[in-house]
């Protein structure tokens, strides 16, 4: 696949030490440029945010336990929804795969040294992180109640919780959204390698760029929401105010055009991830390619024109609900044609069950479950009955975790040889993919009868009949954690005791495979040269 | 590890991720572009609320419409749209690399800018003068000549709209000054003079922005001024 | 873009502005209006097409301009539906 092509930047004479032994001073790490070590950023905060975020849902699921609301107080249940929905969104889901895998991955699948702008990639992390400060102020200031949807009047007018602060957190976060999306544009766009054609990039990159590109148009949006909420709560300007002329329904027009564009920014890296594993272990190329690609920039066009679809009862006009719920039955079928390509892969293929591959399985299972439902919900009569409902919360689980952290997990199984240079015992990583399998179907099913029964989300309490589906639920939660500490404790573990992995441990195609590992600092001694596709599995 | 970017014939070398200048020319563009695009988004947000109420409210914000001070922006439109044209003047001069004339032009695109925030900056100032500056908490004294239309005080309305006004307004002042801050350290690089190639990308990338500013400015001035009873 | 064009690209923006402003003294405003977008669009076009270079860019940099264009439009407009079919 590659051929000696030498760049006259490259000190030819130089042996390439990995990008982990460079240095283990704070300052190699804190002040690097390298996409590599910055993934690791991303990667050791978001685990942090990760964790922090799954207590809240810990504690709301004992809360749970008991019909009583016995454990927290009303206001307490509030802030805890409202603190795990802001964290899971925009401190670990949104950059998750992008800022970490991709940060990591994509400079090296299309042949490049490094992204097109290093610096200002570092710059991103540090913005996080400063955006990650102001909300865990918010948090010791007491939290906010408004749920992560911020929804006015209330945000605005009513709410006496941290708003100001927690909002000031996400603007913050979003400008480090949009630096990593426009890294990954420019970087795609100009940095391929010679002979790395569009029809060549494997999907893993094609699915960052257009989440990229969903990034880069939808977060700034957000950002003038949140000014405007912030605005309107400290100056009453009453834009959102129906007593001073405002509409609050703007608020949730402006707030939607982003964050349902957002569940795209989190779920199409993850679609990314299924496509490069289901083809290595089923040693066969993707089924469809093109069908492939085109869905995956449709999934990210549509995506900008369904976002009523979360008003439908909010008071929005009946025409332009049609209008969204049309639009949201069409964003179904690409997805679909992804879900049914991932199966046609399969077919005829040598299946071998790794770790990454069962992430991979569950994910199509999870996956299709969740998307399935979000019809149900597109259907304007039958969301009548079930918005606001644990319907809703079941279906965007089934997608964001069953789907979005299933493929983090595999992806994480999957390239962790070439991240570290290191294999973690196998044993356990398939017990932890089961126990996530298993948790999460036993965690998320219930909710969803929970939901058509009636029981509305975000309630702390509940009628005595609910009680079985509610402590399977949190039963299934229990199995879930274990999902996720296992593999905390032995990829960690790994680190120093793991088996030394040689450059390509699962025979896979890709430039990323192609170097050692780890890999070295400018990732390739040579630009190379494509001349195949990607997946030429055989 | 090379230090210095320049190579022998003072053309300068790409910086290390790219393979050759025209890569990094050609990224420093798209990446200016694709900024420039979250920038349309970010104030397309504001334009997207003042669509909205613009609509609901349409005879009450036409009529607030008329208290903004048209000749003073008009004015401001004016010197906007030449600044652009010195500092494409400014960049053509780095292109053939003239120094005096670049620097030259650059400064002609400062004191443009400048004068525009000053009389944006007076314009403002009058406002509140005449208690039409609402946004601060500070008294809103509004005479109208409508009866009052809906459920809302018209005072309530046209205060949101001179809400609005101000919100625009401020972000495009924020970005002039950022603006002018780029253009500050860009003539402090012309003084020098140190690397005209560099200096000629580098005011490619920068014109863009202030050209930006311009056309936000251009939709600014059209939906908050013109659009009267 | 040469001086020449640049110079011409100001003229042409001048004379926008000026018919902008004169179209204010007319007397429908529905029509005052359109004059005005329409003069907005065209001025904005002349400083993208000409000081942005848009003229003289590769398709890609002239497809974020239009991309851009019509993402603004898609917020605007479908935010509208709602707020003009609202009983």
């Amino acid at each position: 696949m590659t051929s000696v092509v030498y760049s006259e930047n490259e000190d030819r004479h130089a042996t390439p030490e990995d990008y982990l032994s460079g240095g283990w001073s704070i300052r190699s790490w804190l002040l690097t440029v390298d996409h590599k070590r910055i993934a690791w950023l991303y990667a050791v905060s978001i685990t942090l945010f990760f964790f922090f975020g799954s207590a809240a849902a810990l504690l709301m699921r004992l809360e749970l336990i008991t019909p009583a609301g016995d454990l927290l107080s009303p206001e307490s249940y509030n802030r805890l929804f409202s603190l795990h929905g802001i964290v899971m969104v925009w401190f670990f889901l949104i950059p998750s795969i992008p800022a970490t895998l991709g940060n990591f991955l994509l400079p090296m699948m299309v042949g490049a040294r490094d992204m097109a702008f290093p610096k200002l990639n570092l710059l991103s992390w540090y913005v996080y992180t400063l955006g990650g400060i102001f909300t865990i102020a918010a948090v010791i200031a007491g939290g906010v109640d408004t749920g992560w949807t911020f929804y006015t009047p209330y945000s605005t007018l009513f709410s006496n919780s941290a708003v100001l602060a927690a909002a000031v957190g996400v603007f913050i976060v979003g400008f480090s959204s949009i630096l990593t999306g426009l890294n990954f544009v420019v970087t795609t766009h100009t940095m391929r390698a010679p002979g790395m054609t569009w029809g060549r990039l494997p999907l893993f990159v094609w699915a960052n760029y257009a989440t990229a590109l969903i990034m880069v148009l939808a977060t700034p949006v957000l950002t003038v929401t949140l000014l405007l909420i912030g605005l309107e709560r400290t100056l009453g300007i009453g834009i959102f105010d129906p007593a001073l002329g405002g509409d609050p329904l703007l608020f949730q027009h402006l707030f939607w055009f982003y964050s349902h564009p957002a569940v795209y920014i989190m779920i199409l890296p993850a679609m990314g991830v299924v496509s490069e594993i289901i083809a290595c272990f089923s040693r066969n190329p993707i089924f469809g390619y093109t069908g492939m690609v085109l869905s995956i920039m449709a999934i990210a066009l549509f995506g900008f024109i369904v976002w009523g679809h979360h008003m439908f009862v909010s008071g929005q006009s009946l025409y332009a609900g049609i209008l969204f719920s049309f639009f949201t039955f069409l964003v179904a079928v690409p997805s679909a044609i992804k879900t049914l390509n991932w199966t046609a892969t399969l077919f005829r293929g040598r299946i071998s069950f790794d770790a990454p591959m069962i992430y991979a399985l569950s994910f199509l299972e999870l996956f299709t479950v969740g998307g399935l439902t979000g019809i149900f919900l597109a259907a304007l009569a039958l969301d009548v009955h079930l918005h606001d409902t644990y319907f809703v919360t079941a279906h965007f689980h089934y997608i964001m975790v069953g789907g979005a952290v299933t493929a983090y997990m595999g992806g994480l199984h999957f390239w962790w040889p070439k991240l570290t240079g290191r294999m973690y015992s196998r044993g356990w990583a398939t017990t932890a993919a089961l126990a996530l399998l298993i948790g999460l179907n036993l965690t998320f099913y219930p909710q969803f009868l929970l939901g058509y029964a009636g029981m509305p989300r975000r309630y702390h309490s509940y009628p005595d009949d609910f009680s079985i589906l509610q402590v399977l639920s949190t039963l299934g939660a229990g199995v879930l954690a274990l999902g996720y500490l296992l593999p905390l404790i032995y990829l960690s573990w790994s680190l120093r005791r793991g088996e030394k992995a040689g450059p390509n441990p699962w025979d896979a195609q890709g430039l990323e495979w192609q170097t050692p590992s780890p890999p070295p600092v400018h990732n390739f001694r040579e630009t190379p040269e494509v001349n195949e596709g990607p997946y030429a599995y055989k | 590890m090379p230090t210095s970017n320049s190579g022998r014939s003072g053309e300068s070398r790409p910086e290390v991720q790219f393979d050759d200048m025209e890569q990094q020319r050609h990224a420093g563009l798209l990446g200016m572009w694709v900024f420039l695009l979250t920038e349309l988004l970010l104030f397309g947000a504001i334009f997207a609320s003042f669509a909205i109420l613009r609509v609901r409210h349409g005879a009450v914000f036409a009529e607030a419409a008329g208290h903004l001070d048209l000749s003073l922006a008009a004015v401001n439109t004016a010197l906007l749209l030449s600044s652009g044209l010195t500092m494409a003047l400014a960049e053509l001069s780095a292109g053939a690399r003239l120094r005096r004339a670049t620097i030259g032009w650059l400064q002609a695109t400062m004191a443009l800018g400048a004068l525009f925030l000053a009389i944006k900056g007076f314009e403002w100032y009058s406002e509140f003068r005449h208690q039409l500056m609402p946004v601060l908490g500070l008294p809103f004294h509004y005479s109208s000549a409508l009866a009052a239309p809906g459920e809302q005080p018209v005072a309530a309305v046209a205060e949101l709209f001179f809400n609005l006004y101000f919100i625009a307004t401020g972000l495009h002042a924020v970005h002039m000054l950022v603006g002018l801050g780029i253009l500050a350290v860009m003539l402090a690089l012309a003084r020098r003079w140190r690397r005209p190639d560099r200096i000629d990308r580098q005011l490619r990338i920068a014109g863009l922005y202030w050209a930006f500013i311009d056309v936000v400015w251009i939709f600014i001035f059209t939906c908050f001024y013109l659009l009267r009873a | 873009m040469t001086n020449r064009t640049a110079v011409l690209c100001w003229l042409g923006l001048l004379a926008l502005l000026a018919v902008t402003l004169l179209a204010g003294a007319l007397d429908s405003s529905a029509l005052r209006y359109s004059l005005h977008f329409l003069c907005a669009a065209a001025m904005a076009a002349l400083v993208m097409l000409v000081f942005m270079r848009l003229y003289t860019s590769s398709p890609l940099l002239r497809l974020v301009a239009v991309g851009g264009v019509m993402w603004i439009a898609l917020l605007i407009l479908l935010t509208l539906a709602d707020t003009l079919t609202r009983s």
